[in-house]
């Protein structure tokens, strides 16, 4: 009885397990490189308008720096500083050299990043720099910037299309592996169960043919000779010995 | 031909030597008497005490055969008559779930037969030195004695058409309602005559008597150390052995089954039965798939709400 019992246990708590694996769906799934339309921002004539209004005169080096930092902490820019921070890019600065008159005399570049492969490298911002020099000679600050960063804009849209393309991949990987783990999921908690009933109603059936069995030899059940033993009359002494 | 003890087929031939003489071993077991009633020759076996006469079917008792040795000291009367017996049996077989539908036939049950078998009856004094071993550690501690049991009305089966694990199994008896013995008892009953040696059940005797000596010192041991306690009897010495011949009450309902002889025993004072039954292989099969269909289908149905619950 006790090992039907204990069976019957082993098999509850089996059958419970099936419930009780820890899933393997991936619930808790994020997209590790969201896509954004990054060079967009640069394209947004208002970023660009306020981006001048803001502009830093250093009047001991009459540089005016037309810039964009990541880690500025200004409500107009929390957007775009946001995006700059996604992409591993500290800050792109287009500093110009400009005499009294406001007219220009040089240009310097500025950035920072994280070593992101979309950051354009010196040769191709000075490319794009040579793209925004007749606007900066002519004047024209405003188109000049917006020449510059929306040729940033094309370069970082080549990468965009990159990221879409292995945000894709991800997503397809990710899809697979859901799809794996619901199969894995649905085998545990449906077959094992099923297995389980299996194997508790085999051993419970066989348990319940071997009781019945047993019924019919009754001639195991015999009398203990000590029966005929006169309790009274024993005498039983005993030495003992460590051996 | 059919064995009236044990219900055995035989065929004729099986028992053919040469028609023209008679074995010596064949001529001491046969004997020849006279009906009382139609004065008719029946030649039955010496082993037996009851014959039936072929012409007018009486019941003899042939009490010849219970002179000198062969005669018991005391007989155990029956205290359970056909009906009970028979009700007895009937109750027995009515929960063995297994048991062949052959075993269960009313008018089978009926044929039980009233048997008295014969016992030597041992009540004696019994010297024993002993060996016990009992687990201390990663050693034993050795624990030799003596002692001095005293058995009362131990019965050992002498009859060898029995099997002594039957006989035993039907055990106890209640040897202080046994009465002389007196021929009047064995009518309308068989009796077996004893046929195994005095020296074969005294060792029979004693080997059970060392096991109840053991049981009895392992529970006198037990009460002051471990019970894993194991060991044996060394020594054994019978004193003022005092050995009674007696019939004690048995009916016996043999069947016969798939070329295999089956019995059932009762104990003509107690009621006890024992039993070797066979198996229906087709019944354990159907019950074996009804149970393994019951479970599963509830272990489905309880998987069905668990995963309407659970997920």
């Amino acid at each position: 009885m006790k090992k039907i019992i204990v069976f019957i246990l082993i098999a509850v708590q089996l059958l419970l397990s099936g419930y009780t694996l820890p899933p393997i769906v991936y619930k808790n799934y994020e997209s590790s490189e969201p896509v954004h339309d990054f060079a967009g921002i640069f394209s947004d004539p208002v970023y660009i308008e306020s981006y001048l209004g803001r502009t830093y005169f250093d009047d001991e080096h009459d540089w005016l720096e037309l810039s964009v930092y990541s880690y500025r902490h200004d409500e107009d820019y929390q957007y775009l500083i946001g995006e700059l921070k996604e992409r591993g890019i500290e800050f792109i600065a287009l500093l110009i050299k400009v005499d009294a008159d406001g007219n220009y005399l040089d240009y310097r570049i500025e950035y920072r990043s994280g070593g992101h492969d979309a950051i354009p490298d010196q040769d191709e911002l000075y490319e794009y720099y040579l793209e925004a020099k007749p606007f900066l000679e002519s004047g024209d600050y405003v188109k000049a910037v917006r020449t510059f960063f929306s040729s940033v804009k094309k370069h970082l849209s080549k990468y965009d299309i990159v990221y879409k393309q292995q945000e894709e991949a991800r997503k397809e990987q990710y899809e697979q592996k859901v799809k794996e783990s619901e199969k894995k999921a649905t085998v545990i908690t449906i077959v094992l169960p099923i297995f389980f009933a299996l194997f508790l109603a085999l051993g419970l059936a066989w348990a319940y043919t071997a009781k019945l069995k047993k019924q019919l030899d009754t001639v195991q059940d015999g009398l203990d000779p000590d029966y005929y033993i006169d309790r009274d009359k024993i005498l039983v002494n005993y030495t003992s010995t460590d051996d | 031909m059919t064995c009236p003890s044990c219900a055995s087929d035989f065929s004729v031939y099986s028992f053919y030597t040469n028609p023209s003489e008679w074995s010596g071993e064949e001529d001491n077991d046969l004997g020849l008497y006279v009906c009382d009633s139609c004065g008719g020759e029946v030649t039955a076996s010496k082993k037996g005490t009851t014959a039936t006469c072929p012409y007018c079917d009486s019941k003899l008792t042939l009490t010849g055969r219970l002179s000198g040795k062969k005669r018991p000291d005391y007989i155990v009367p029956f205290e359970i008559d056909l009906d009970k017996a028979a009700s007895l049996f009937r109750k027995h077989l009515s929960d063995k779930e297994l048991l062949p539908d052959a075993f269960k036939d009313e008018a089978h049950l009926l044929k039980c037969r009233r048997v008295y078998l014969p016992f030597f009856v041992f009540s004696t004094d019994v010297k024993v030195e002993y060996e016990l071993l009992q687990p201390s550690g990663d050693s034993y501690i050795r624990v030799d004695g003596k002692g001095l049991f005293s058995f009362n009305h131990l019965p050992v089966d002498a009859c060898k058409s029995m099997p002594n694990l039957i006989t035993e199994a039907i055990e106890p008896f209640d040897f202080s309602k046994a009465m002389p013995f007196s021929p009047s008892y064995l009518t309308d009953c068989n009796a077996e005559i004893y046929d195994d040696s005095t020296d074969t059940c005294i060792k029979i005797a004693t080997k059970r008597m060392a096991k109840g000596i053991m049981n009895k010192l392992k529970e006198y041991y037990n009460g002051i150390n471990s019970p894993s306690l194991f060991g044996n009897v060394t020594r054994i010495a019978l004193e003022d052995n005092d050995v009674k011949y007696a019939f004690f009450p048995v009916w016996i309902l043999s069947t016969r089954w798939k070329k295999k002889n089956y019995i059932f025993a009762l104990n003509g004072q107690t009621g006890k039965i024992v039993s070797q039954l066979p198996c229906d292989d087709g019944k354990a099969g159907m019950k074996f798939l009804k149970r393994f269909l019951l479970v599963f289908g509830i272990g489905l149905l309880a998987s069905a709400i668990l995963w309407f619950i659970l997920l």
